[in-house]
């Protein structure tokens, strides 16, 4: 599963850190879901694309491997 | 879904004070056999077995209590240890939780599998007594090692 968060992070200004804490969980767990080591929940995923005010489609996409 | 409850973090300390001395002395004490004699007291049973008598239910016996008050202290104390919140309990954390849980199962009943095949006759009271505190054990051990991996290696922003 590839994310855009890194990106997402840079256009709102955002630390890792920043987004940790809107997201209630730890900046390693941000760290870990954005270099891809871990998929998130769909509530958390939610969270963030309500963080960054976008849809959850445009944060997180589908890889062919996904399907493997 | 409901999420799963756990401990609030402050209950970990707890856990360790009530852990730590219980298992040193616990192996200690089952090691020797020790007995310290105020502890000597009539106790309550559902059932009760002397070595030659038979089963009594439902009737007081009087046996030394050591044993039991490290067992219980030892117990609660490896529960509130592994199920209390981590300082930033979040969905990552909980996953590792549940991951180290599966794999010390899987080991603890690995060496109970290897208990039952290689060691025979009343020696075996070992085996089920190990396996019954290795569980919890193993699931610590794992849990924490895991869970310090994680955050060392995830604490670097890239």
């Amino acid at each position: 599963m590839k994310n855009r968060i890194r990106v997402l992070r840079a256009e709102h200004n955002l630390s890792q850190a920043d987004l940790a804490k809107k997201t209630q969980v730890s900046r390693q767990s941000i760290n870990a879901i954005e270099s891809g080591k871990y998929v998130p929940s769909t509530l958390l995923s939610l969270k963030m694309a309500s963080v960054f005010n976008v849809e959850v489609s445009s944060i997180f996409s589908l890889e062919e491997e996904d399907w493997k | 879904m409901k999420k799963l409850r756990l401990f609030p973090h402050g209950f970990k300390k707890i856990g360790w004070i009530l852990f730590l001395p219980s298992l040193v002395i616990g192996i200690l004490a089952y090691a020797n056999t020790w007995k310290i004699d105020w502890l000597e007291v009539k106790v309550f049973g559902i059932v009760s077995s002397g070595l030659f008598s038979s089963n009594e239910y439902f009737g007081f016996t009087t046996k030394n209590i050591l044993i039991e008050i490290l067992a219980v202290a030892g117990i609660i104390g490896a529960i509130l240890i592994g199920f209390s919140k981590v300082k930033e309990e979040d969905e990552l954390s909980m996953s590792i939780r549940l991951n180290a849980l599966v794999i010390a199962i899987y080991i603890n009943y690995a060496i109970v599998i290897l208990g039952f095949l290689f060691i025979h006759g009343l020696v075996f009271i070992h085996v089920m007594t190990f396996s019954m505190f290795a569980v919890l054990i193993l699931f610590i051990i794992i849990f924490h090692y895991q869970y310090y991996r994680f955050k060392k290696s995830f604490t670097d922003e890239e």
